[in-house]
């Protein structure tokens, strides 16, 4: 089996270099062996992203549109993180493995968020999250994933009502609270957040979800720790994150007072 | 009736399940590793109304997938070992995270028992939950239970040779939302459609087929395959007697692996019946993605993700339901300890303060006891050297197996056990978590987080404790790391030898150089494996538990559980090796095979031959380099045999050159055989370089 991740990878490497490939500049582009491009143009043929003609490896329409839109997830993230401040070839580097976690609506705000950079704008179509997507997504709400999931029982009624008061959470409902989104770590102590998304492998999000860091989860920071870990409670545990991981879950702020 | 139970204990960690578990077993239990894996495994048993009933305590979780190897440990054995009963121990004061992992057991159709933990530590948090509303939302028993203090454990055994008798009847569906559930229903039709379902549940099935859960995908193509193989091979058997009918396996009853009827299954070519399975499979997966890709265009999550929301929700749904919160009291008590524990400045120093006291506690109690347990046991020898039997027996008999016998006991009882103890002591008590979460980042930058730092104090006492400890890591690269740094910490008996070589001819302070050198070494070495070492430790993710006392009862138990392990690796090895170099010095093969590596010993560390055979035999027995050295050159004066540049080359090779083999097993334990030999090798190899470079750099100076 070929993982989407190889897929994506393939298409952006075509949309990128704008012309038919053989399989073994591919292979290179991709950083992949010889011995394994076989199977990874079977599949790109299969999900009918590509279509082989002579030996040369050609994006169908399907796979253009794919391989395009995650380079503009690329670019976009790749700005977003040197506004963050990181180096240049980092910045590179992370968006390569971010680009293909990035879910559309979460572009879509990240788009927003960012200035203008003058070149190479995100497209203005946006590819998937067209109008019919948000149409989509406003019909069939996951109720539990927007609302406080788990208030803190225990809790003063401040927080709970913080996160029940309105405060748009799900990928929904975006409207104003964009610009509250942030990094756990970015918290401030006492601060409450409620989690979006996770950045990073699928077994990293596995762990936290399992841990009940699920979208809409309501959590509050209780401290950092000597060098960048922090405490936080969730769904009445109290859990301890290293700083790196903490860096990689994004929340929205929620007000208490 | 049945007479032998086989029951297995789940739950998240921090609830008391060891606890539990020791209160069953008592003392009547083996701590050792499940097989090929380096996580830890418990198993007991006790009696319970005319029952043999076989514990397992598996190892605490929070999820069930295959992506830890706890995790597959777990799953494995509930699907492989099939338990008469599986109680799922919860912690009332945190039932909704606890719900989450019972879900899953219910979803794996386990044959559950809940016992509803700390009931009483719920309480003084203000909680009161209803374990009859709880049985009756989850269909499966519930009994409260306050563990530490035995109580409700009769209660619940009863309750589990219950449903391990008469097995599980749930009436109650437990469902998730409807468009999840839609497609899981879709999914599992087709899984049961297809008969791939084997050992498992078609629903479970579809969930972990939804999740993307790649092990269960793997197990499943196994599994089409050897259904294949088993009908190839029933087909040939049941030519004979085609007449017995012809139940295939699309008829099979499902949930029984490979039911008797298979053997008089009907001839189909197994090829045929092999491909349709795989193709069927390769279907299935790929309307699993499908399924799973509308989910995540539906929320803009994975469907993993979206799956474990609905089991949170559902959970907090139950939870809002049984558990009534009353008068929430906030437990200030810990938070303002918590304010001081980990505070940036008094959070170390405390930290540092309770070490310094714990250790030095440790190291005197072990000074003194060691000592006095070593004359104790060294008057032996008089009884030994009377026996009627040639001299060389004698010799055998004490220096062998004797004094083996002696060193282990006089390592065990007072360095090792007063560890243990401490160790427990402070991951009952909650305060180990503490120390993780305030050593992260420094701990960090060797690729370990804090947990690390505990066991590899340890070292100084024993490296074989220190290794051993180190399974509490959570994955094989971070226990890698671990391991490693902890062989090279310089323990007793390396520090007896550099205190009874440089330390006395040529001052304290060329040891304490030598101590500090040593410590950079780690640090590096801890650097550049994290550096080099393909992969990247996963940051701290950990739950920091409330305070409690720890229970003594089963800290004790715990501890000689620990010890006996200890025992089981070492101990054998210590013997061993006491009679292996005492037939080779009664033999006087000891000196040829010194001679051997007379090139490396005398030509590029500078050494006297003498000092390589103590080097050499000296992995068998470290603590008796010394005793070795003094015995081969017929002096205690080590000046007299060692000139100051060959005292510090020999201090130096000794403190790294490689762990004595009592670590080497303890490192096998603890991460495999392979690592073991590179890490040894490795250590060998570098004390060789660093000694040779030394004796170089001295004699250029003129030493």
């Amino acid at each position: 089996m070929v993982v989407q991740q190889i897929l994506e990878e393939a298409c952006e490497f075509l949309h990128e270099q704008r012309r038919p490939l053989s399989p073994e500049e591919l292979a290179r582009g991709i950083g992949l062996d010889s011995s394994e491009i076989a199977e990874v143009v079977e599949a790109l043929q299969r999900d009918g992203l590509v279509v082989v003609n002579g030996g040369e490896i050609n994006l169908t329409e399907k796979g253009a549109e794919l391989g395009g839109r995650i380079a503009r997830k690329h670019n976009l993230l790749e700005r977003f993180l040197l506004s963050l401040g990181l180096k240049k070839s980092q910045a590179h580097e992370e968006a390569c493995r971010l680009e293909h976690a990035l879910s559309d609506s979460l572009e879509r705000e990240l788009g927003r968020r960012l200035p203008d950079p003058g070149k190479s704008s995100p497209a203005p179509d946006l590819g998937g999250s067209s109008p019919a997507y948000e149409a989509k997504v406003g019909r069939e709400p996951l109720g539990h994933l927007n609302g406080p999931a788990s208030g803190e029982k225990g809790m003063p009624a401040a927080g709970e009502k913080g996160a029940a008061g309105g405060e748009k959470s799900g990928p929904g409902g975006e409207k104003g609270a964009a610009s509250d989104l942030l990094a756990l770590a970015e918290l401030q102590e006492g601060e409450q957040g409620v989690v979006e998304i996770i950045y990073g492998g699928q077994n990293l999000r596995r762990r936290l979800t399992d841990l009940g860091l699920t979208p809409g989860t309501l959590v509050t920071l209780l401290r950092k720790g000597p060098g960048g870990p922090v405490e936080l409670r969730v769904r009445e545990t109290s859990l301890a994150l290293g700083r790196g991981i903490a860096a990689k879950i994004f929340l929205r702020r929620v007000k208490t007072r | 009736m049945k007479k032998e139970i086989l029951l297995a204990l789940a739950g998240n960690a921090n609830v008391g399940k060891s606890v539990i578990f020791n209160q069953l077993t008592g003392l009547d239990q083996t701590i050792g590793n499940w097989p090929g894996k380096t996580v830890e495994r418990a198993e007991g048993t006790l009696r319970h109304r005319g029952r043999l009933i076989r514990i397992i305590d598996l190892p605490g979780i929070y999820s069930f997938s295959t992506y830890s190897q706890e995790e597959i440990v777990a799953q494995e054995f509930i699907f492989n070992e099939r338990p008469d009963v599986v109680i799922n121990v919860v912690d009332a004061s945190l039932l909704e995270r606890n719900l989450f992992l019972t879900l899953q057991l219910l979803e794996m159709e386990a044959p559950v028992v809940l016992a509803l933990n700390q009931v009483d530590y719920a309480r003084s948090k203000g909680m009161e939950t209803d374990p009859v509303r709880l049985s009756l939302r989850l269909g499966v028993p519930v009994v409260p239970t306050i563990a530490t203090r035995g109580q409700g454990l009769s209660e619940l055994l009863d309750a589990a040779i219950e449903v391990a008798e008469k097995g599980l009847r749930r009436q109650v569906e437990l469902t998730y939302g409807s468009e999840v559930e839609r497609r899981i229903a879709e999914l599992a039709a087709l899984i049961r459609q297809a008969g791939l379902e084997g050992s498992y549940p078609a629903r479970f099935l579809a969930i972990k087929l939804l999740e993307g859960d790649e092990g269960i995908v793997q197990e499943l193509a196994r599994q089409a395959s050897v259904f294949a193989d088993v009908r190839a091979v029933s087909g040939q058997a049941s030519r004979g007697i085609g007449a017995f009918g012809n139940q295939g396996l699309e008829e099979a009853v499902p949930g029984k692996a490979l039911p008797e009827s298979y053997v008089l299954g009907e001839a189909v070519p197994a090829s045929a019946a092999q491909e349709r399975r795989t193709a069927s499979l390769a279907e299935i997966e790929a309307r699993a993605r499908e399924l799973a890709r509308e989910l995540e265009e539906i929320h803009g999550h994975t469907a993993a993700t979206i799956l474990s929301s609905e089991r949170y929700e559902l959970a907090h749904r139950i939870t809002r339901e049984v558990q009534k919160v009353f008068a929430p009291r906030r437990q200030l008590w810990r938070e303002r300890f918590d304010q001081m524990a980990m505070h940036p400045v008094f959070g170390f120093l405390i930290m540092a303060a309770l070490l310094l006291a714990s250790f030095y506690a440790i190291f005197r109690f072990g000074n003194w006891s060691s000592e006095f347990l070593g004359d104790l046991l060294g008057q032996a020898e008089g009884w030994v050297y009377a026996l009627a039997v040639p001299d060389a027996i004698k010799d055998i008999l004490w220096h062998g197996i004797f004094e083996g016998i002696i060193a282990g006991i006089t390592i065990v009882l007072p360095y090792i056990l007063p560890f243990y103890l401490l160790l427990s002591i402070l991951e009952n008590t909650g305060y180990l978590a503490r120390i993780a979460f305030l050593m992260d980042a420094a701990m960090h930058q060797l690729g370990l987080h804090g947990k690390s730092l505990i066991p590899l104090l340890m070292g100084y006492g024993c490296n074989v404790p220190a290794v051993l400890g180190m399974r509490i890591m959570e994955n094989k690269r971070e226990m890698f790391i671990a391991a490693t740094l902890a062989t090279m910490v310089p323990c007793s008996a390396r520090t007896v030898v550099t205190l009874g070589t440089i330390g006395v001819f040529l001052g304290i302070p060329y040891a304490i150089a030598l101590y500090l050198f040593d410590l950079l070494l780690i640090y590096l070495t801890g650097l550049i494996t994290n550096r080099y070492l393909p992969g990247r430790s996963p940051g701290l993710i950990m739950e920091i538990p409330g305070y409690r006392l720890p229970a003594w009862g089963p800290t004790l138990r715990q501890t000689w559980a620990r010890i006996k392990d200890f025992v089981y690796v070492a101990f054998p090895i210590i013997i061993g090796g006491s009679l292996l170099l005492e037939l080779l010095r009664l033999t006087h093969l000891i000196e040829y095979i010194g001679r051997l590596f007379d090139p490396l010993v005398v030509g590029w560390l500078g050494l006297p031959s003498i000092a390589g055979l103590v080097l050499i035999f000296g992995i068998l027995r470290k603590e008796l380099a010394l005793i070795m050295l003094a015995a081969y050159s017929g002096t205690t004066n080590f000046a007299a045999i060692l000139n100051p540049r060959q005292m510090l080359v020999f201090g130096l090779v000794i403190m790294i050159y490689t762990p004595c083999v009592a670590t080497i097993a303890a490192l096998r334990r603890t991460v495999g055989t392979t690592r073991t030999i590179i890490i040894t090798l490795a250590e060998i190899g570098l004390a060789l370089l660093l000694g040779g470079i030394l004796n170089w750099i001295l004699l250029f100076l003129g030493w």
